[in-house]
């Protein structure tokens, strides 16, 4: 057997073990080689590219005011706060700063910085005067969000459209100006560790978030509070399901005030542009325009009413009538009357002039999903279309849409493009963009604009919008009662009640649409929407900074048939704005009773505060005057007027005091001085 | 008395010596880095002081131990081996996971200290194969004869494998093949030896491929001449680690299984240790040529090095001293390990060149695999590196193994 002796000797050995050793340095050094010479530049990108955390520095949204500069919707930065209880220098400092700022308690704070455990974020968000005070705590992290509130309250809510805490708009005008409002995000680079944290103040380069721009509506707050508030109680009044409120200035197409109450007050959205309805008898009044601008027919013309029954139309009244004008089928609301006159018209000529008015086709406002509403081509027509259109049938419209038909009427002939948005400005409060008044067309001549007005008028005075009337000015209007169609055919006992109009009648400021969906009792659109109207006109009258003209409806209050005193000295006896309100408000009197009908046509007294409007039916019981102070100025305007007295407003805000004194009898119609701040 | 001879008596081998001390305050400088973070942790910012303070105590055994004659070291081996076995027995009772290495029950908690006993086992086992060995007149000629050192070394290596702590049995593993290297064992007997490691490795690999190396085992055993028990033994080990591959392969806990997945392919599992390799490779290829500075390296300052202060050390060197530190600290451990063989070769007797050569054994394993696996070229076994990675009885043992060698230095200059 041979010895097995392949390297007894210890040199070979230790050749060996060198070699095997050399050989693992050698490829040790050699990937090391590898790694940070050759491959390094590469590692080194990996590396930072990992260490790097690209992080969004959220700009702050802009805010979205009203015409006047009142904040509806506005953001505002909060702060979470974490706590890295190792990082902690002074456990003490930072607890007793928790305790004071965070409003923690000891036992709290004593576990926010408990050292077992390596993050503890803080439930709840924190202001500025937090973060300024634990900001320079080691261990203390600040994580900003931006938050969307809403300074005043839920006022035009529906319009703004929600917005979700992160900052993504999901409709309504937020959504709308959304590129606007929302500014650019800026970028920042950070360090982060491991576990993904950042690290504070460890930026590596940044690119600034560029905020927001504002948004200006057109939207008056105050208009918007009180039309809010009247369409409300007109909802609960009427056990109504939902109703909508747009008042516009029919001389600029801003929509002023637009509200709209569903039956589920979450659902947030302005249904009025979005939502159609069927009209009914509001769309009358361009049936007969359009008869008038076509030369087919005027006021005068006479038609037989067929006694309230007509056959051949399967159409009703609910006031039989003979023989009637055309003016007076408006002024009466007569289905027949207006029906049958129509069928003067071509179908083509009847839809392009529903169409002139803005029917059928969006109206272009700056709204997120507007409907065009539904105006069916005259091929789609059946042989009962053309009468069922002339009053309102067969065709749905959105509020809006009727609002701004309803211009055409009051500003003498001209579709208007409605707007709710009047300027953008950037933060630094430079205008970026106005939105000027757009005229979409010409649609009737003015004289045809101006003898439906005089029409409408008499409509409120003395037709079905009875309720509307407000003695001092005219309102010129239209109710509507529509039943509500479901799956095809009309749902018995549901119907919407719209009253469409504009205001002062002579010189109009204001157009508006108040619609009442599925109102119980007194369905019939002059007995449940018309007092929305009114209400809504008096508190807006009342109220000192709505966009109304008080001196343009100082100097027209009647109109051109105005048989009524004219102001001789209309400021002297009560001051600057007094003279208007307290002759407004004296109206109050004569609304009481069924004044307006013993003031021969209707026209209001202005009286300037020159003693009861004298009147047969006069109310001459002995009111206690409420105790208003206290209230806001309009509340307490309101409060006084349902008691029919007359008011002298003095000073503004709250009311302090009334003069006579709360509690003191007085007969309606009476004077009672309003004394808010800066009062007498 | 010489200055030298003076300096010799008191350190030992003054380029050894200086190597080792060296790396040792330059590893409590890294440890401290290592501590350093962008978000503070206060355990591992204080773990400097600590390895300073094992240091320190390393220093003074150093010198005790340097005063003690080998023929008492000797006699000590026996005693020292078995208290080891019984150490290592407790552990596995009472042990608990130490550090970040929390599942496996390594250490033993005496008042503040955790003391993690396989390190000075293994020591002791590198005595216990010197009188063993030394006692040996003759090179072994066959498989048989070297039960005795095989069975010294597995015995400890199960129970610390039992732990389960791979990387340090690993190192068991390498104290062995170093003294059977070391005492002229033929290499056929060695290639013999280490066949059923081969058979298992081929097995995993595939039946063809263990087909194939069986055949050509065959062929090596009939050139070789070897033995009928040789034959019988050899086969049938690499029979049975060839079976019994896969049964063993699942005996394996989940991490170890992964550890070696993840080593053949490290994309498959991203998030474990293949994630680590990732971190640390990234960590010192960023460091390039010079390195990102001393206690600024970002991978490490933001917390991406995994286990940054112990077993992934180098990688906080790489990164923060670049190749030229990498290098020169591979330099030093070259140096040591080759003044440890030069002082093997020289001596006469074999008590004092086996365990200097177990020591070189024990140490290239530590330094091999750890670096090995932070470059990425080797599987993750938590394995430190020695005199820098935190650990104080790691480095109290890795000094008594140098008072050691250094004592057997210094009598070799009077023998």
């Amino acid at each position: 057997m041979a010895a097995r002796a392949s390297g007894r000797s210890p040199e070979v050995r230790r050749r060996i073990l060198l070699a095997g050793v050399l050989l693992s340095a050698a490829l040790a050094s050699g990937r090391a080689f590898q790694l940070g010479a050759v491959q390094g530049e590469a590692w080194h990108i990996r590396a930072l590219d990992q260490q790097g955390d690209t992080m969004n520095l959220e700009a702050p949204r802009g805010t979205i005011y009203d015409r006047d500069g009142v904040p509806l919707a506005a953001s505002h930065e909060v702060f979470s706060i974490a706590i890295a209880p190792r990082e902690i220098a002074d456990r003490d400092r930072v607890m007793s700063l928790l305790i004071k700022h965070v409003r923690a308690s000891r036992t709290e704070a004593r576990r926010y910085t408990d050292e077992r455990s390596t993050w503890v974020v803080l439930p709840g968000r924190y202001g500025m005067d937090v973060r300024d005070a634990l900001d320079a705590m080691p261990g203390v992290h600040f994580e900003s969000v931006l938050r969307r509130f809403y300074p005043n309250g839920d006022i035009a809510r529906e319009l703004l459209g929600p917005v979700r805490l992160d900052g993504v708009a999901l409709g309504g005008l937020e959504l709308e100006f959304d590129s606007v409002l929302s500014g650019r995000a800026g970028r920042a680079v950070v360090r982060r560790d491991s576990r993904g944290r950042t690290l504070p103040g460890a930026m590596l380069r940044a690119i600034e978030p560029v905020p927001g721009r504002d948004v200006y509506l057109t939207i008056d707050y105050d208009l918007q509070e009180i039309a809010e508030t009247a369409l409300a109680d007109a909802v609960t009044a009427n056990r109504a399901r939902g109703g909508e409120l747009v008042m516009a200035d029919p001389r600029t197409g801003e929509i002023l005030a637009a509200v709209s109450r569903g039956s589920d007050n979450r659902a947030r959205n302005w249904s009025g542009v979005t939502v159609p309805y069927e009209p009914g008898s509001t769309i009358k009044p361009f049936t007969v325009a359009a008869l008038l601008a076509l030369g087919r027919a005027t006021l005068g013309d006479s038609v037989f009413g067929e006694e309230g029954r007509y056959e051949r139309l399967a159409l009703n009244d609910t006031h039989a009538h003979d023989w009637l004008t055309l003016g007076d089928a408006l002024r009466e609301s007569s289905n027949i009357a207006v029906a049958k006159m129509a069928e003067r018209m071509e179908r083509s000529e009847q839809y392009i002039a529903l169409r002139s008015f803005g029917f059928g086709s969006p109206t272009g406002v700056s709204y997120p999903s507007e409907s065009g509403g539904r105006l069916p081509r005259t091929k789609q027509w059946s042989w009962s279309s053309p009468s069922r259109l002339s009053i309102g049938y067969e065709i749905a419209v959105t509020p809006l849409q009727m609002a701004m038909a309803y211009g055409v009427l009051a500003n003498g002939g001209t579709l208007l493009e409605p707007r709710l948005v009047r300027e953008v400005r950037s933060r630094d409060g430079r205008r970026e963009q106005a939105f000027e008044p757009r005229v979409v067309r010409r649609v009737i001549p003015e004289q045809v604009a101006d003898q439906i007005r005089d029409v409408l008028v008499d409509a409120v005075e003395f037709g079905t919008g009875r309720q509307a009337g407000l003695a001092t000015f005219r309102v010129a209007g239209k109710t509507g009662t529509a039943r509500i169609a479901e799956n095809g055919r009309y749902r018995a006992g549901a119907y919407t009640a719209s009253f469409a109009g504009f205001f002062p009648a002579g010189d109009p400021q204001v157009v508006f649409i108040v619609k009442l969906d599925e109102p119980h009792g007194e369905y019939y659109g002059g007995l449940a929407a018309a007092p929305v109207t009114r209400a809504t006109l008096e508190a807006a009258l009342a109220a000192r900074n709505t966009p109304l003209d008080r001196a343009a409806i100082a100097r027209s209050p009647v109109g051109s048939t105005a048989e009524v005193a004219q102001p001789g000295r209309p400021d002297a006896a009560t001051g600057r704005v007094g003279g208007s309100s307290a002759a407004f408000l004296g109206s109050a009197a004569a609304m009481h009773g069924s004044a307006s009908r013993a003031i021969g046509s209707g026209f209001v007294r202005l009286t300037a505060g020159s003693g009861p409007v004298p009147g047969p039916e006069l109310d001459v019981a002995l009111h206690a005057i409420p105790d208003v102070s206290g209230m806001a100025m309009r509340d307490g305007v309101r409060r006084l007027h349902e008691e029919g007295l007359r008011l002298h407003l003095e000073g503004h805000g709250r009311v302090l005091r009334t003069v006579p004194a709360a509690g003191v009898e007085v007969k309606a119609g009476s004077v009672v001085r309003v004394i808010g701040a800066g009062g007498a | 008395m010489s200055f030298g001879d003076r300096f010799r008596s008191l350190f030992g081998d003054p380029v050894l010596f200086f190597a080792v001390f060296g790396l040792s305050l330059f590893g409590v400088a890294v440890v401290y880095s290592a501590g350093q973070l962008e978000v503070p942790n206060p355990v591992t910012a204080r773990a400097w002081r600590m390895q300073a303070i094992w240091l320190g105590i390393s220093l003074v055994v150093l010198f005790v131990v340097m005063r003690i004659p080998i023929r008492w070291i000797e006699w000590f081996a026996l005693p020292a081996y078995i208290l080891g076995l019984v150490a290592l027995a407790v552990t596995l009772v009472v042990g608990t996971g130490g550090g970040t290495a929390a599942s496996m029950k390594g250490w033993i908690r005496i008042g503040g200290f955790a003391i993690q006993p396989s390190q000075f086992a293994n020591v002791a086992t590198i005595l216990m194969l010197g009188r063993v060995m030394g006692a040996w007149r003759e090179a072994p000629q066959t498989v048989w004869t070297l039960w005795k050192p095989i069975v010294i070394v597995v015995v400890p290596m199960m129970m610390v494998l039992a732990q389960p702590d791979l990387g340090t049995a690993m190192v068991f593993g390498g104290v062995l093949v170093a003294a059977i290297f070391w005492a002229s064992t033929p290499l056929g007997v060695l290639f013999m030896l280490a066949s059923p490691l081969l058979g298992l490795t081929f097995a995993y690999l595939g039946t063809w491929v263990y087909s194939v190396y069986m055949l050509l085992l065959i062929a090596f055993l009939y050139l070789y001449r070897a033995r009928g028990s040789e034959w019988a033994l050899i086969l049938g080990l690499n029979l049975m680690t060839g079976t019994l591959a896969w049964p063993l392969w699942n005996s394996l806990e989940d991490y170890q299984q992964l550890r070696i997945i993840s080593f053949v392919d490290p994309t498959l599992d991203p998030q474990g240790s293949g994630y680590q390799v990732r971190m640390s490779t990234i960590a010192i290829g960023s460091g390039g040529i010079f390195g990102q500075g001393f206690l600024e390296g970002p991978q490490k300052r933001l917390r991406f090095l995994p286990e940054q202060h112990t077993d992934f050390i180098y990688a906080v060197i790489g990164e923060e001293t670049g190749l030229i530190g990498g290098g020169l600290v591979l330099l030093a451990y070259l140096i040591i390990l080759w003044r440890l063989v030069k002082l093997a070769e020289r001596l006469p007797d074999p008590f004092s060149g086996i365990v200097v050569f177990g020591v070189v054994g024990a140490w290239m394993t530590h330094v091999l695999v750890n670096i090995g696996m932070t470059l990425g070229v080797m599987p993750v076994t938590g394995i430190p590196l020695p005199f820098i990675s935190y650990g104080g009885s790691f480095l109290l043992a890795t000094y008594i193994a140098l008072g050691v060698a250094q004592r057997v230095a210094l009598e070799q200059g009077r023998i």
